[in-house]
């Protein structure tokens, strides 16, 4: 028996199923370019979550940094004026609490009494009037040796000089202060902010009800200065303006002052105080004003 | 189907044993397929190649309702095609689509093997061999494959009648007898 077939059925027939075992190289070739290709995408999850980590923390980073560095500018940058001379916060306050602080003393609870007692220990051995050191020798001649400091050590200057103002003995009080809320089962509860900010009320209240005596104050003022070129022109143009000396360089100002205060509102004040800014232009052909 | 399932999970887990089972499950199968589409052994092993790696990178995206082996076929078939569109141009050819069909008889059938015809395939022109493998072993139509390989339709059965011409002499040649004659068109 004969059948016929036509040319297509012939081959789909013979093809369609067709089957030849493949080199046995081409597994291993298969299996590592697999493998390759899986590595290539760990590889890059693993550098796109690398470059994703390094900008969080650069800018966590930066952030931080811009977070500290802000309020010690602030308190860094000074304008000097005789007239109205700018103290340091520190120095001001000790100053102007210099009497009601022995009141508070007694009204305050213990651990106002033990910060308060030593608020005043500290003012007292800072005050010019009682004691021949003074807070500002003191401070300009720690400051020296800073101030002098290569330029590019910008900002490590300022911070120490920040800390060095901000006495450690606060802290060691504060920590006295802490042992002593420990001990003591009505503050217990309190934190450290709440018993600040009460001890604040309090002296703010002593302060209403004292007498209001005029009286002679005599300070010393050291402060550090950071130039800060601005202006409308280009950066560098404004900073051209300064002395190469004092662009961009921390340097410390300082004078001594003398105040009549008559009230508890009214106070007259006067003094001497250097400070180092200066101006200086190398242009001549310009249209200077 | 549900064979399939486990060895698919391993796979996509990365088990290198598992991917070497399924590779080896299918290979020969699919590398038959490389062969026709292909114009020698070396392109053959190169689409293998080149489609197992897109199987085993592409397995996640396989539904298990559907055959697996239909498709990595079609992965097969879209490397072998790519290749094609990448290294000839589909010359449209027209006014070819009639072809005098041929009729073998068994005695002739017998004498010829399978390795024989993929050899014929292979000697055949790409764009012939390509529209031919489609039309007659995958069973597309013109439209689908005009689709497929950006053609027109008469483009496509001029090729597949060119094809059966050629292959027509080549048999007749290499085995002999030839029994009947019609005439049909693509």
């Amino acid at each position: 028996m004969r059948k016929d077939r036509n040319l297509d059925e012939l081959f789909r027939d013979k093809l369609l199923n067709y089957e030849q075992e493949p080199p046995a190289y081409l597994l291993d070739n298969i299996l590592s370019a697999v493998a390759g290709e899986r590595r290539k995408k760990k590889l890059i999850f693993w550098r796109v979550a690398g470059v994703a980590a390094a900008l969080l923390i650069a800018f966590v980073a930066g952030w931080q940094l811009n977070e500290g560095d802000l309020p010690e500018m602030k308190q860094a940058v000074l304008v000097g004026q005789s007239s109205t001379p700018t103290k340091s916060p520190e120095v001001q306050i000790q100053s102007e609490k210099v009497m009601p602080a022995k009141e508070i003393t007694s009204a305050t609870t213990s651990l106002a009494s033990n910060v308060v007692s030593s608020a005043s220990q500290k003012i007292q051995s800072n005050s010019i009037d009682r004691n021949s050191k003074s807070v500002a020798t003191s401070f300009a001649s720690k400051s020296t040796p800073i101030a002098s400091n290569n330029e590019s050590l910008l900002m490590k200057p300022l911070k120490s000089l920040y800390r060095m103002i901000k006495p450690e003995t606060e802290n060691s009080n504060t920590l006295q202060a802490m042992k002593t809320a420990e001990n003591s089962p009505a503050l217990i509860q309190k934190t450290i902010d709440q018993q600040i900010m009460e001890l604040n009320k309090k002296i703010l209240t002593a302060e209403n009800t004292s007498e209001e005596k005029a009286r002679w104050l005599v300070g010393a003022q050291v402060s550090p200065e950071y130039n800060v070129s601005r202006g409308s022109q280009s950066r560098s143009y404004a900073s051209n303006m300064l002395r190469s000396s004092s662009a961009n360089q921390v340097d410390l100002g300082g004078g001594i002052s003398v105040e009549y205060k008559k009230g508890k509102r009214w106070s007259l004040q006067s003094g001497v105080y250097y400070s180092g800014l200066g101006q200086s232009s190398g242009n001549s052909s310009g249209s200077g004003n | 189907m549900k064979e399939f399932e486990q060895l698919i999970k391993d796979c996509i887990a990365g088990n290198q044993n598992a991917l070497a089972k399924l590779y080896r499950q299918f290979a020969p199968k699919m590398f038959g397929v490389c062969l026709r589409y292909a114009k020698d052994s070396t392109e053959a092993e190169d689409n293998l190649q080149e489609g197992f790696i897109k199987v085993f990178n592409n397995l996640k995206s396989f539904r298990n309702d559907g055959s697996l082996e239909g498709w990595i076929r079609r992965i097969m078939i879209n490397v072998s095609l790519e290749k094609i569109r990448k290294q000839h141009l589909m010359y449209p050819v027209e006014d070819v689509a009639i072809y005098d069909s041929i009729n073998y008889s068994d005695d002739v059938i017998a004498k010829i093997s399978a390795d024989d015809l993929m050899k014929l395939i292979q000697e055949l022109p790409p764009r012939y061999q390509l529209v031919f493998n489609l039309y007659v072993i995958e069973g597309m139509s013109h439209q689908e494959i005009a689709d497929e390989m950006s053609i027109t339709q008469g483009t496509s059965k001029s090729n597949l009648a060119r094809a059966r011409e050629i292959l027509k002499k080549k048999v007749q040649e290499n085995f002999g007898e030839i029994n009947a004659k019609n005439n049909y068109t693509a």
